[in-house]
């Protein structure tokens, strides 16, 4: 079935606008993008995260989709050690993600990984 | 970082590198799943020790390739008839997807490699390359090609900005869509030209 025509001048109008419209929206969004990317790479660059890092442990921040084997790997951590510390009866430990655990045993995950952060930085001072 | 990143990411740490093959397979063949920024993320993970880079490369290079190649000829057997099932006989049949076709099937190298670096324009290209059968020749010389050199600009990134690949593929991700943006806006004033 076939809709009849429209005048076309007035479709090819129509047509021309709705493509304003888009364009005009596009040229917002590529400048707010642009404005985001330009203050991330100005961030990026203050706090040297645009950087090559040779020494890697000392700066990487714990994230709750991280598993304990990753952080122990990061940190250079005994297999055993965090477990120990922080009394996980995970039988799944090292191989489970933080956020999981935390989430398991009903324990925010920012104070978890606070936890996580302690019990490194009691092991580094203990080393050195 | 986006979600469907920090829902993959546990399973990459987890399974290593049969996530990774599952991941870019995947992205490759039927879901857009970031696969660049996973690969970021592994060839940082190289970087800390917790991977290897050269199992990274080859392990993602496989799972691109194999992914694009099974989309390719299942557009390229079943194509037609599940999509004619599925509803979209009009769209196969319009003049302007005709015209995209014909354009991939006559000079097929350049899309075929520049599609490799943008997870919706592969699986497009792929499903478009399947559909008007392009010589299997031509698009495997292609895309391996573009998914080599996609597998090793991500894996490079990854690899030389370490543990700060989050930021780095942050900024890509942005840089990249704004330039599909410009490019897009572009091509909507020349056309009001013509």
């Amino acid at each position: 079935m076939t809709t009849p025509d429209l005048d076309p001048i007035a479709s090819y109008k129509k047509r021309a606008s709705l493509r304003l419209v888009v364009i005009l929206v596009l040229v917002a969004l590529a400048m707010i993008e642009t404005s985001t990317f330009l203050e991330q790479y100005h961030i990026g660059r203050e706090t040297g995260e645009l950087r090559h890092t040779r020494v890697t442990r000392t700066h990487i921040t714990i994230e709750p989709w991280m598993t304990f084997n990753y952080v122990n790997i990061l940190y250079n951590l005994p297999n055993g050690y965090l477990r120990d510390v922080l009394q996980i009866g995970d039988l799944k430990y090292p191989n489970t993600e933080l956020r999981r655990y935390a989430k398991e045993k009903n324990i925010d995950q920012a104070i978890f990984i606070g936890q996580v952060y302690a019990a490194i930085e009691k092991y580094n001072d203990v080393a050195s | 970082m986006s979600t469907i990143v920090t829902i993959l990411l546990p399973y990459l740490l987890l399974y290593k590198y049969w996530a990774l093959f599952g991941i870019t397979f995947i992205a490759a063949f039927f879901f857009p799943v970031p696969p660049g920024t996973l690969i970021m993320a592994s060839a940082a993970f190289s970087f800390q020790g917790y991977f290897d880079i050269t199992w990274v490369i080859i392990v993602s290079i496989l799972g691109n390739i194999l992914g694009d190649n099974a989309g390719y000829w299942i557009a390229r057997l079943y194509g037609t008839q599940m999509l004619y099932r599925i509803g979209l006989r009009k769209t196969l049949e319009s003049p302007r997807y005709q015209k995209i076709q014909a354009r991939i099937v006559r000079r097929p190298g350049f899309i075929i490699f520049i599609s490799r670096f943008e997870v919706f324009t592969n699986l497009a290209v792929n499903l478009i390359s399947g559909l008007g059968k392009v010589s299997y020749r031509k698009y495997l010389l292609y895309e391996s090609i573009g998914e080599i050199s996609q597998v090793l600009i991500y894996g490079s990134i990854g690899y030389i900005f370490g543990s700060n690949w989050q930021t780095i593929s942050s900024l890509i991700g942005r840089g990249l869509l704004i330039i599909v943006i410009i490019a897009i806006v572009l091509w909507l004033i020349m056309r009001k030209k013509d």
